[in-house]
């Protein structure tokens, strides 16, 4: 070799764009919060017409409406480029994540369109539902003792 | 390893670019825009590899009983596009797998088969497309998650040359073979900083085995390494000779990075040969260019190695264009 490996590594890791770090945290929280509360004005509107529940479990399925629509649309790929991380929290990342997947196999066929429908959000499901077991056995565990 | 020719001539190219493409800055030389809705992105892309070739054989008048064999490589999985677009086409076939640096494997493979008296005309071809790209490398293409600024876009384009012994205004005078070089990278949304040190690599091996210092050339390209990549090497350079101007990016060449939304840069096979035939020929048909080196760079992933935690192996190839009188 023209130059040694500790050379490039040398090179390469000279300078890395770490200085946007804070202005991502920041922007993150700030849209993730007016996520929120866009969500409190909708469960606002929901509560005056309709009892607890029910506007609770309306106001979800309109958020994953909503996400549904702009994903199907292509802005909300454009929006996460903004708000960063604050719109790839669930549930309005989870059925974009969902969406898309499928959206982009719909030329084979419905069991492919099926299969890949899960295929970013899945870890969500499964590392979700064993960790709530672990923590619900341990819960029951110590009550059983105490 | 450094091959020289003095027989192999470009007969003609042809460039098909895409909607990004014709806002770029070198959009008044690439020869054809246009925007294929097929059924699905595959189709999309094997319809434009086949009308590049088509509007290239017409250019030309030429048939496809006239070509002896064809090479043709991007980057899809099993080389699909090119099998897929070539089965239309009855002619002995190479596939060639090279990443982001194909087009300068093809030409020094082409070059080295042009030496045999029997074969006469190579036709080679190349295609990128940015949905393929983004879904098989990365995340489907309306994911919300955040793309770093340090990433590049593949480009949109595909191109068609058609490599020759009978003279023309334009020969290729010189290939290096580069190495695999892995120094231990592994982020993957920073592909020009890891492709780097096989392009410094290479370029150092050429200049060594042909005798030959930057200053020689007229323009010195280097494939797709982004802003941040082309300022390492500008560095590595300098450290080297001491002074260098005449060296710039193809994929900073296709775009304009400050207005448009391309993050660090173009990717893919199509940027660096699409700049080379497109820019590079044309300037150097009008006598403003005489002597040009292109170093392609290509990182060797596969979704699979990456995933399980591997680094990325890079490879750079380089061709030597001039023009003949």
């Amino acid at each position: 070799m023209q130059k040694t490996r500790i050379y490039y590594k040398k090179l390469v890791k000279t300078d890395r764009d770490y200085k946007n770090l804070l202005i991502n945290f920041l922007q993150a929280f700030f849209f993730g919060g007016v996520l929120c509360l866009f969500g409190q004005f909708i469960l606002s509107i929901y509560n005056l017409y309709l009892d607890e529940p029910t506007s609770a479990t309306l106001l979800s399925m309109t958020i994953i409406m909503l996400a549904t629509i702009l994903t199907v649309i292509g802005i909300y790929d454009e929006l996460g480029q903004i708000c960063k991380c604050g719109l790839a929290v669930p549930i309005s990342g989870f059925a974009n994540a969902c969406v898309c997947s499928s959206l982009e196999y719909h030329s084979e066929g419905i069991i492919s369109i099926g299969s890949n429908c899960f295929r970013l959000a899945g870890s969500v499901i499964v590392v979700g539902t064993t960790v709530a077991i672990i923590f619900s056995s341990l819960r029951y565990l110590i009550w059983v003792i105490l | 390893m450094n091959f020289k020719f003095d027989n192999v001539y470009l007969l003609d190219s042809f460039v098909i670019g895409g909607d990004v493409e014709r806002k770029g800055q070198i959009a008044s030389y690439i020869d054809y825009f246009n925007v294929y809705k097929e059924k699905n992105f595959e189709n999309n892309e094997m319809e434009s590899l086949y009308s590049c070739i088509d509007h290239l054989f017409e250019r030309n008048n030429i048939n496809i009983n006239d070509i002896d064999l064809a090479i043709s490589g991007e980057l899809s999985n099993q080389l699909a596009i090119s099998h897929y677009t070539y089965r239309k086409l009855l002619i002995p076939f190479i596939g060639v797998y090279s990443a982001c640096s194909t087009i300068c494997l093809e030409i020094g493979l082409s070059s080295l088969l042009l030496q045999n008296d029997n074969i006469n005309k190579i036709l080679i071809s190349t295609s990128s497309n940015t949905e393929c790209a983004e879904r098989q490398f990365r995340n489907p293409n309306e994911y919300g998650g955040e793309k770093l600024l340090s990433q590049t876009y593949t480009s949109t384009i595909s191109c068609a040359a058609i490599l020759t012994n009978e003279k023309s205004k334009i020969k290729i005078t010189s290939f290096t073979l580069g190495k695999i070089i892995d120094i231990g990278f592994t982020d993957v949304n920073d592909f020009g900083r890891a492709m780097t040190p096989c392009a410094i690599e290479t370029l150092l091996t050429h200049f060594k085995l042909t005798n030959t210092e930057p200053k020689d050339y007229d323009l010195i390209l280097t494939g797709d390494l982004s802003k941040y990549g082309y300022e390492l090497v500008k560095k590595s350079m300098i450290d080297h000779f001491v002074y260098i101007d005449n060296y710039n990016d193809c994929g900073l060449l296709l775009y304009d990075v400050n207005s448009q939304n391309v993050f660090a840069g173009g990717s893919g096979p199509g940027t660096s040969a699409g700049v080379l035939f497109s820019y590079v020929k044309k300037q150097m048909l009008k006598g403003e260019l005489k002597k040009v080196l292109l170093c392609a760079t290509g990182a060797l992933i596969s979704p699979t190695m990456i995933a399980e935690g591997e680094s990325i192996p890079c490879i750079a190839h380089c061709i030597v264009m001039e023009a003949s009188l």
